[in-house]
């Protein structure tokens, strides 16, 4: 039978879904089953142990009681679990990119101190101001009172918290069920903890406590269980009968965003004015449908849709332990001979591996500052945190070379059939005369149009490449370089390139090279010399998926196959001469960090969209941490044993 | 997983969208978060559709949806039957938001056959795109390059 893929198998957060797409739960649902656990376990002593008793002692209609109080908290309870929290699917390429359109604000290009325009938007609801935050992940704003969950990594409507207990968000959809949830099972708790008690002491009638203890120790547990966990569900259910009542959401409560402060009345402009008409509506009001269609069928384009969400989303698909350079990283090793012929001469695998697609790392010195402004992101963010991250390497993890030119090498697909490209040297915006030489290294980088093998989504306009050759050869300039002659590296060689043995001469320049999740920017800025740095529609066609059985070094989920050709993609080459010996390298002495002020230049020229705010800084830095910490310590070894 | 494509299979039947120039009507959230969207006719519809049959289209996207949204006594009814039941009702029937939806999806069907498409546009339910926006695209415009 054809296997028809659904949208829940291609959903871009971490929920797992269950049934064909029907039940969508948070990544991680221990503690929920846990809770089943407790709550199915307890209430089964319960009426295997005290039921029949005091059905006879008292009333059948006990076990009746506890029969139908029990199936509706487990109803109710699968019911929040499985059920979509309302969850905002993530943003078109295009819509997306509509939305960076409202960010250009007219700077004044020669501006050194070149900010990125504040990602958040003030509107007013019933006169009350309220500031929307953009979703760097979903690529939206996010609507009011939503919020990004960093754990199912999605934007959830009207987010109140992640519960674990229940496996899920709570949101929009499932508030009333948890609602509802967290009140029945106030009532059944109690409802067990007095059947219990009066067993016992109707056991005890007469007798020591004990003996009663010894006669039904089942009992016993049943009584602990829901003594300790009757205070904190009876709380719970308080807390959330008052926030129905005011029809707020935990988040809310808890970031106190309607107290008052600062001499600024606030109040909650989503309140329908009494208690009774809060909660009717919360709890009874009309059902918001799922958004996420989770069960419809994929079509071409959706797919083509969605393709730009999970590329940029890399790193969120890798778990921290696993080698997550070697996913997104593809290594490719060029190997030029010296006379500084523009041409690519031989390949070969790199031997270092660098995290740069997924690390994130500490700012040190003058780029705590800079941190500040631009907070650190993941490669996911955008094209211009890949940059960011780029120069930040050699610094961190102390790569042999610096960074010394810059080339934008602008490949125009469309208006260049022939595969002309026009390569912009940008080292004239740098300050700094130390890196006024001319550039010499030359990594021509071109989709692999016309490949049959190759998965180029069809919305290709432009394509463009950003390589940072790290090192210093003799000249060839780029203007004299026909067009006709670059060796184009087509992306998917990479993962073939890397496969290859290392049996290659050491004797070149090997430059492993990284391709960088993409990002959805087109915008660049205008530089002082008037260059118009644009990064028009881009892909790399980093045909990991298919090739993956070529690369050892590439694990297969990545998704960079199906890059959406509005994207930058960054190319950073990081090289290292392999014939000199490390210590003996000239380049070790030129191997200082890059000063303050041209990571700043660097960071003004291309760091200009990644503006993020602190939500999703929050989640990428705790999903990256460990793998960052990872390829550290990976990066360190190899340059010892070397 | 899906195989990976090469070049894009279209849907036969609906017009291409994949490589046209979109506005994106954005919702206004000025009365709290039911869905409502902004009415301001966009400078790039100019001269492509009238401003009247615009904000028709968009007024009448609206009123379905504070249908949909405003709660009165049978979506209380819904509510509360919904709840005795332990919610499994749900199951079986359809909610009161859901049938507005479709009635949202037969509109916008409506309105472009007879007044978007025939002027090179076409509206895509925002049902499609998250109730975030109202997305048009302008079918014989194509994707400006971004600068």
């Amino acid at each position: 039978m054809l296997h028809v893929t659904k949208k829940w198998e291609l959903f871009p957060g971490r929920n797992q879904f269950c049934c064909d797409g029907r039940i969508i739960m948070a990544p991680n649902a221990t503690v929920f089953y846990i809770n089943v656990l407790l709550i199915v376990g307890t209430t089964s002593l319960f009426f295997i142990f005290d039921c029949p008793y005091l059905a006879m002692k008292i009333t059948p209609l006990i076990p009746v009681i506890a029969a139908v109080m029990f199936s509706f908290v487990m109803f109710v309870l699968l019911r929040t679990s499985f059920s979509d929290p309302g969850i905002i699917p993530r943003a078109t390429p295009d819509e997306a990119a509509y939305i960076e359109k409202l960010f250009e604000i007219p700077n004044n290009p020669n501006s050194p101190t070149h900010r990125p325009p504040p990602r958040t938007k003030e509107i007013l609801i019933k006169g009350q101001t309220v500031k929307l935050k953009y979703c760097s992940t979903c690529k939206i704003f996010r609507p009011p009172r939503a919020s990004h969950c960093s754990i199912c990594d999605n934007c959830v409507e009207h987010f109140d918290h992640h519960c674990p207990w229940v496996g899920n968000c709570v949101g929009k959809r499932n508030y009333r069920y948890f609602y509802m949830f967290t009140i029945s099972l106030a009532f059944h708790i109690v409802f067990v903890f007095g059947c219990t008690m009066t067993h016992l002491i109707l056991l005890s009638d007469g007798k020591l406590f004990i003996t009663a203890i010894s006669e039904s120790p089942a009992s016993l547990i049943v009584l602990v269980v829901s003594f300790f966990s009757v205070w904190t569900v009876l709380g719970l259910a308080g807390f959330h009968t008052y926030l129905a009542a005011s029809n707020q959401t935990t988040n809310e409560d808890i970031k106190g965003s309607f107290t008052s402060k600062r001499e600024r009345s606030n109040f909650n402009p989503y309140s329908n004015g009494n208690v009774c008409s809060n909660c009717c509506f919360v709890l009874c009001g009309p059902v918001p449908p799922s958004l996420i269609d989770r069960r419809g069928i994929v079509t071409a384009e959706y797919e083509a849709d969605r393709i730009t969400i999970s590329s940029t989303k890399l790193p969120e698909l890798q778990p921290a332990h696993t080698s997550t350079i070697d996913r997104y990283s593809s290594q490719a090793d060029v190997y030029r001979s010296r006379d500084g012929d523009s041409k690519v001469i031989s390949k070969s695998p790199s031997e270092d591996q660098i995290m740069m697609s997924t690390s994130e790392k500490p700012y040190d010195g003058k780029m705590v500052d800079a941190g500040s402004m631009y907070p650190p992101v993941t490669p996911r963010m955008s094209g211009g945190a890949c940059h960011q991250k780029a120069v930040e390497v050699p610094k961190v993890i102390s790569i042999d070379t610096p960074i010394n030119d810059i080339y934008l090498e602008r490949y125009n697909q469309s208006k260049n059939p022939e595969g002309q490209s026009t390569v912009l040297p940008l080292s004239s915006i740098y300050s700094s005369p130390t890196h006024m030489n001319p550039p010499s290294t030359f990594l021509n980088t071109s989709p692999s149009l016309g490949n049959p093998a190759s998965t180029l989504p069809s919305r290709s306009f432009n394509t463009s490449m950003t390589t940072i050759p790290l090192n210093e050869f003799p000249v060839s300039s780029p203007a004299t370089l026909p067009s006709g002659e670059e060796i184009l590296l087509n992306p998917l060689d990479y993962v073939a390139l890397s496969s290859q043995s290392k049996k290659e001469p050491n004797n070149y320049l090997s430059t492993s090279l990284s391709v960088i999740a993409p990002t959805l920017q087109n915008k660049r800025p205008q530089f002082s010399n008037n260059t118009s740095f644009q990064s028009k529609a881009g892909l790399v066609d980093c045909n990991l998926g298919n090739d993956m059985s070529t690369n050892p070094c590439c694990n297969p989920p990545i998704d960079i196959t199906n890059m959406d050709l509005d994207l930058d993609d960054v190319i950073i080459p990081n090289s290292h001469m392999d014939h000199f010996d490390d210590k003996d390298s000239p380049w070790l002495s030129s191997n200082q960090p890059l000063s303050a002020s041209r990571l700043r230049l660097l960071q003004d020229t291309t760091m200009i969209e990644s503006a993020l705010d602190l939500d999703s800084l929050e989640e990428s830095t705790s999903s990256v941490g460990a793998s960052s910490l990872h390829g550290l310590l990976h990066k360190t070894k190899d340059n010892s044993s070397s | 997983m899906t195989p990976p494509h090469s070049g894009i299979r279209s849907n036969p039947g609906t017009p291409q969208t994949q490589l046209c120039a979109k506005i994106f009507i954005q919702r206004d959230y000025s009365e709290g978060t039911p869905v409502k969207f902004q009415n301001v006719f966009p400078s790039e519809l100019e001269d492509k559709i009238e401003r009247s049959a615009f904000e028709y289209t968009i007024n009448q996207l609206n009123a379905y949806f504070a249908e949909a949204e405003t709660a009165t006594c049978s979506t209380y009814c819904e509510g509360c039957l919904a709840c005795l039941t332990a919610y499994l009702i749900f199951i079986c029937t359809e909610t009161h938001y859901e049938k507005c939806l479709k009635k949202v999806a037969k509109f916008v069907l409506e309105q472009n056959e007879h007044v978007y498409v025939p002027r090179g546009l076409l509206l895509t339910n925002p049902a499609e795109r998250g109730l975030r926006v109202i997305e048009i695209s302008i079918l014989d415009q194509p994707l400006v390059t971004r600068t």
